[in-house]
C-alpha cells in the first residue's frame, strides 16, 4: 500500500512540472515586458532592471534559474514592489496573505464537510421527507447561486440592517470578523456534500448486501453504523478532491466581499500593477494546493476501500 | 450470406420515436418549461429594454444620484445618477453575449476533443486527457487572472479566458459517453461489418452523444454567467461605463446603503441561474427517466 | 385418527403490492401453501411471477413501497405486521435466506469472518474467538480450502462459485429451521451449479433444514426438490410432490412449463416455447393471468378461481380442474 501511495505521489510531480512550465512560458513568451509604461525609465535605468530580473537571459535559461528558486522554496521577487521578495508579500508575518486564505479554506472544510454528511445522512435516511426536500433543494439553489451574490446579500442583512457583524474587515482574524466569510463559504458547499451523502446512503441501503444484512437480523443501528457506513462515505471523499480547489477560489472571492487581506487582494493588485511575478506565485501555489489536497483525498480513498488496497 | 455494408441499416436505438417521447416528457414539466419560458422571456428583455429605452444605460444625471426606485426610475439610479432599469438590462445583454458565446466555444471545442480522444483511444487519447489533467490541476480564477494580465483586460479576452477554462468538463464527459457507445454491440457491429468510421461517427456516435450535451449545454451556460460575474467582481473583463451582471453586483456591494443597487440585479442574476438549474434538471430527468 | 402436524411454515393468502407512480402492481395474490418440516420445496416460475417477492415478503425484506396482506405463521407464529424486533430475533437465526448474486450480497468493504461472526455474536450470544471457530468449522464444512486463513478474506477475493458457498455456510450458523435459497445458482456456471446442488444436499442430510429452493429452471427442481410450486403472474398455479408433477401435470402452464425442457433423447426441430409475453403486472385481466397464453381458455378462466385439491398434497388453481374446493 505505501508503494501504492509513494506512486501516486511520484505521478503528480510531472504534472506540477507540467502546470508550472505553461504558466512560466505563457508569461514569458508574451509580448511586452512588465516594466512598459509605467513611468519614463532611462534606457539604462530599464536595462539594469531587466538585468536584475534576468530578463536579459535567454528563456531556456530564466526557466531553469525559476525552477531552482522553487526548489529552493522562493517565488522570487515582486516586480512592483521592486526589491521585495514574493514569499514575504504571501506568506508574511502577521498572520495575512495567503494565510488568511488558508485559514478562510480550512475552516469552511471542517465545518462544511461534518454538517453536509450528517445533515445529508439524515436527509437520505427519510427519503421524501419534508427534511429530505429542504437538502434537495437549498442544494440546487446554492449550486445556481454563487458567493458573489449570497456574501453581498448576508452583509446586507446580517451586517448592515441587522447590525450583528461587522460588514468585512479582518481585525485580527477574530470570530466575529471570520463569522460572517465562513458562514457564506459553508452555505456554498455543505448542500452539496449534502446532497451526494444523501444520494449515496439511498444507494447504499437499496443494495444488496444491506439486504442480506437485514436478513440475518441484525439491528438497524449495526447496520448503519458497520455495513452501510464505509460504503456511503466513500463517493463523498472523491468529491472533496475537486471541491477543495473550488473552496480555494471561493475563499478568494469571499475575501473580495468582505475586504480581507489574503489572496484575492493580492491577486487584484498583481493584475493591476502587472506583477508577472506574483501572479506566476499565486498560481503555482493554488495549484500545488489542489493537487497536494487531491493526492491527500486519493489515499484517504484508497486507505478505506479494500478493493484497492491490494 | 453477406449483405453488402452500406444496405445494412444499423438503426440505433436514437430513432424518431425517442425524440418525441424525450420532447413530451419535458413539455410536461411544468418546473422545467417554466424556467425555459423565464428565459426566453429575459433575453427578449435584454435585447428590447436597452433599445427602446428613453434613457441611454450610460447617461450620467448629476442631479439624480443614488435615487431609490420611483416612478421615473423603476430601479433606481447609481451613484452616477444613471438609470438601473436599463443598466440591468444592458448588463444582462452583455452577460448573455459572453455566456452563450463562451458556451458555444466550449461545446465545439469539448465535443470535438472528447469525441476524438473516446473514439480513436489508444495513446491519443492518453496524451489528451493528460493535458486536461494538467489544466485542471490550475484553479480556474488565477488562471484567468494570469491571462488577463497578460493580454490585458477586455470583454473578448474574459470570454476567451472562460471558455478556456471551461472545456475541460465538457470534454472529459464526452470522451466518457464516447467510450461507452463505442463499446455497445450496434457499434462493434457496424464496424465489423467495414461501416467507415465516418458514418459511425455520424450515425452513431453523435445521436448518442447529443442527449448528455444538451444536458450539460444547460449547465455551462450558468456557468459562464458566474465566471463571467466573478471576473467583474475582481474588476476584470467589462469595463465602465459598459457594464454587466457581475458589475452591477459589485457596484451595489460597495454601495450598502443604496440597497436597490445591489437587490436588482442579483435577483436577475439569481432567477436566471436557478432557471437554467431547473431546465437542466428537466432536460435530465426527460433525457433519462428512472 | 392421525394427529395433523403443524406446518413449519404455514402461508395464507398472501398478497404483495407495490404503489408505482403509474399505479398499483400486485406481484403476489393471495398465495397459500404449507411447508412441513422436511420438505424441500421448489418455487418455479418466470420473472414476474412473484416467487422472489412472496419470499422477500415473509423474511421482512420488501422495498420501501411494499404492502403485505394475509398471514404466514412460521414455526406457530405470525410474521405479517410483526415488529421488526421481534422479526429480527426470528430471520438470520430460525428463518435464513440466501440471494442470487453473491458478489452483491456480500459487503465488499468488510471481511467475511466479521460478516460471518457478527451473526452468532448477535443471535447465539458467542464471543468473536468462538464465533471465529464456528465460521472456519462450518468454511471447512462447505469445503472452502484453507478456511482458517481465507476467512479474513474480502469478497473480491472469492471466486463466484466459492462466494455462493461462503453465503450458504453464513446462513447455516444457527442451523436454522428453514433455509430460503433465491435462485443461488442461477449466476454460475453450470459445473459449479451442480456442485451446489449437491452441497445443499448434503447439509440438508446432516442438519436437517426445510429448504425453499426458487428457481425458473425445472431441471434443477427435478435434481434437488421432493416438492414443486409453480407461480405464474402472482398466482401460485399447482403444488405437488416432483414425481406427480412430472407424470401428471393439471394446470395448463405447468403442462407448457414441462414441454419447453428439451430432452437429451431425442432430436427436435424447433424448441418449444409459450406463446405470448408475461403479464403486466400493471394491467393483470381479470381471473387467471395465464388466459391469453393458455390453450384451454374458457370463460370461466375470468372468475375468481379458488385452489382445488386433486389429490393429496396435489392442489390445483385452474377453472378447468377438478378436485375439492379448499
Amino acid at each position: 500500500m505505501l508503494k501504492f501511495a509513494v506512486k501516486r505521489i511520484l505521478v503528480s510531480i510531472p504534472t506540477l512540472l507540467a502546470i508550472i512550465s505553461l504558466v512560466f512560458f505563457l508569461v514569458h513568451i508574451t509580448p511586452g515586458n512588465p516594466f512598459d509604461g509605467e513611468r519614463a525609465l532611462s534606457p539604462e535605468a530599464l536595462k539594469s532592471l531587466m538585468a536584475q530580473y534576468r530578463l536579459d537571459l535567454p528563456i531556456w535559461q530564466q526557466y531553469l534559474l525559476y525552477l531552482d528558486d522553487l526548489i529552493h522554496g522562493s517565488f522570487g521577487i515582486s516586480m512592483k514592489y521592486l526589491g521585495q521578495p514574493i514569499n514575504s508579500l504571501l506568506f508574511p508575518d502577521n498572520m495575512g496573505g495567503f494565510w488568511v486564505t488558508l485559514r478562510l479554506s480550512i475552516y469552511t472544510m471542517l465545518i462544511a464537510v461534518p454538517f453536509g454528511i450528517i445533515l445529508g445522512a439524515y436527509a437520505g435516511l427519510h427519503k421524501n421527507s419534508w427534511f429530505d426536500k429542504l437538502v434537495v433543494s437549498s442544494n440546487i439553489f446554492f449550486t445556481a447561486v454563487p458567493t458573489m451574490v449570497t456574501g453581498p446579500l448576508f452583509v446586507l442583512i446580517l451586517a448592515v440592517t441587522l447590525q450583528l457583524f461587522p460588514a468585512g474587515g479582518w481585525g485580527d482574524g477574530d470570530f466575529a470578523h471570520l463569522f460572517l466569510p465562513v458562514l457564506v463559504l459553508v452555505l456554498a458547499y455543505s448542500p452539496t456534500i449534502a446532497f451526494v451523502t444523501r444520494g449515496s446512503i439511498i444507494d447504499v441501503l437499496n443494495s444488496n448486501y444491506i439486504r442480506t444484512a437485514r436478513a440475518k437480523g441484525l439491528p438497524t443501528k449495526k447496520i448503519l453504523f458497520k455495513h452501510a457506513i464505509k460504503p456511503a462515505i466513500l463517493p463523498v471523499i472523491s468529491l472533496l478532491g475537486p471541491m477543495f480547489a473550488g473552496i480555494l477560489v471561493g475563499a478568494v472571492v469571499t475575501e473580495q466581499i468582505f475586504t480581507l487581506p489574503g489572496l484575492g487582494v493580492l491577486t487584484t493588485n498583481a493584475a493591476t500593477n502587472r506583477d508577472y511575478n506574483m501572479i506566476m506565485a499565486i498560481t503555482i501555489l493554488g495549484s500545488i494546493l489542489t493537487i497536494v489536497f487531491n493526492i491527500i483525498v486519493d489515499l484517504l480513498y484508497m486507505l478505506l476501500d479494500p478493493k484497492i488496497k491490494q | 450470406m453477406f449483405v453488402k455494408a452500406k444496405n445494412l441499416n444499423l438503426d440505433t436505438p436514437k430513432t424518431k420515436g425517442f425524440w418525441l417521447s424525450v420532447f413530451s416528457r419535458l413539455a410536461r414539466n411544468k418546473l422545467a418549461m417554466t424556467s425555459g419560458c423565464i428565459i426566453v422571456v429575459l433575453t427578449l428583455l435584454c435585447i428590447v429594454v436597452p433599445m427602446f429605452s428613453s434613457v441611454a444605460y450610460d447617461k450620467t444625471d448629476w442631479g439624480q444620484i443614488m435615487q431609490s426606485p420611483s416612478a421615473a426610475h423603476w430601479f433606481g439610479t447609481d451613484s452616477l445618477g444613471r438609470d438601473l432599469f436599463v443598466r440591468c438590462f444592458i448588463g444582462g445583454r452583455i452577460t448573455f453575449e459572453i455566456a452563450f458565446a463562451a458556451a458555444f466555444v466550449v461545446l465545439l471545442v469539448g465535443i470535438f476533443y472528447g469525441a476524438i480522444a473516446g473514439y480513436v483511444g489508444g495513446k491519443l487519447d492518453t496524451i489528451m486527457m493528460r493535458i486536461v489533467d494538467v489544466l485542471y490541476g490550475i484553479p480556474f480564477l488565477f488562471f484567468c487572472i494570469l491571462l488577463i494580465t497578460l493580454f490585458g483586460n477586455s470583454m473578448a479576452l474574459s470570454f476567451v479566458a472562460i471558455a478556456a477554462i471551461s472545456w475541460l468538463d465538457m470534454s472529459r464527459i464526452v470522451r466518457g459517453q464516447t467510450l461507452s457507445i463505442k463499446h455497445k454491440e450496434f457499434v462493434e457491429a457496424a464496424m465489423i461489418s467495414g461501416v467507415s468510421n465516418f458514418k459511425i461517427i455520424t450515425r452513431h456516435v453523435i445521436p448518442n452523444l447529443l442527449g448528455i450535451v444538451i444536458v450539460y449545454a444547460a449547465l455551462t451556460v450558468p456557468n459562464m454567467i458566474v465566471m463571467s460575474a466573478v471576473l467583474s467582481f475582481f474588476g476584470l473583463g467589462v469595463t465602465e461605463p459598459m457594464t454587466s451582471w457581475g458589475l452591477l453586483i459589485s457596484d451595489g456591494a460597495q454601495n450598502m446603503q443604496a440597497w436597490w443597487l445591489l437587490l436588482s440585479p442579483a435577483t436577475l442574476m439569481v432567477i436566471t441561474l436557478l432557471s437554467f438549474a431547473f431546465l437542466a434538471n428537466g432536460l435530465r430527468d426527460a433525457l433519462d427517466p428512472r | 385418527m392421525t394427529a395433523k402436524k403443524i406446518p413449519l411454515l404455514d402461508v395464507r393468502n398472501l398478497t404483495v403490492e407495490f404503489k408505482v407512480q403509474d399505479g398499483l402492481v400486485r406481484a403476489v395474490n393471495g398465495l397459500s401453501f404449507k411447508v412441513y418440516d422436511g420438505d424441500i420445496i421448489g418455487i418455479v416460475g418466470e420473472s414476474g411471477s412473484g416467487k422472489s417477492q412472496s419470499m422477500l415478503a415473509i423474511m421482512g425484506l420488501l422495498a420501501g413501497n411494499g404492502k403485505i396482506s394475509g398471514s404466514v405463521k412460521f414455526m406457530g407464529q405470525e410474521l405479517v405486521g410483526i415488529s421488526t424486533a421481534k422479526l429480527n430475533k426470528i430471520r438470520g437465526d430460525k428463518m435464513a435466506m440466501i440471494f442470487q448474486d453473491p458478489m452483491t450480497s456480500l459487503n465488499p468493504y468488510l471481511k467475511i469472518s466479521s460478516q460471518m461472526t457478527e451473526v452468532l455474536m448477535l443471535h447465539k450470544n458467542m464471543s468473536y474467538k468462538d464465533a471465529l471457530a464456528e465460521s472456519i468449522k462450518m468454511l471447512d464444512r462447505v469445503k472452502i480450502p484453507d478456511a482458517k486463513n481465507r476467512v479474513h478474506l474480502y469478497p473480491h477475493e472469492f471466486s463466484g462459485g466459492m462466494r455462493q458457498r461462503v453465503m450458504i455456510a453464513m446462513s447455516l450458523l444457527t442451523k436454522p429451521k428453514l433455509l430460503i435459497a433465491d435462485e443461488p445458482t442461477t449466476a454460475l456456471d453450470v459445473t459449479v451449479q451442480a456442485q451446489i446442488l449437491e452441497l445443499l444436499r448434503d447439509l440438508r442430510k446432516e442438519f436437517g433444514m426445510t429448504i425453499i429452493f426458487i428457481t425458473h429452471d425445472m431441471g434443477v427442481v427435478a435434481n434437488l426438490c421432493d416438492r414443486v410450486n409453480v407461480m405464474y403472474g402472482g398466482w401460485l398455479m399447482e403444488t405437488a410432490a416432483i414425481q406427480i408433477i412430472f407424470k401428471n401435470p393439471i394446470h395448463p402452464y405447468t403442462q407448457a412449463l414441462l414441454a419447453t425442457i428439451p430432452s437429451l433423447d431425442h432430436d427436435v426441430d424447433k424448441l418449444k416455447t409459450i406463446p405470448g409475453e408475461p403479464p403486466n403486472l400493471l394491467q393483470l385481466p381479470a381471473g387467471c393471468p395465464f388466459q391469453e397464453r393458455c390453450s384451454q381458455v374458457s370463460a370461466a378462466c375470468t372468475q375468481n378461481i379458488p385452489l382445488r385439491r386433486v389429490e393429496n398434497r396435489h392442489v390445483v388453481k385452474c377453472a378447468n380442474s377438478n378436485g375439492v374446493a379448499l
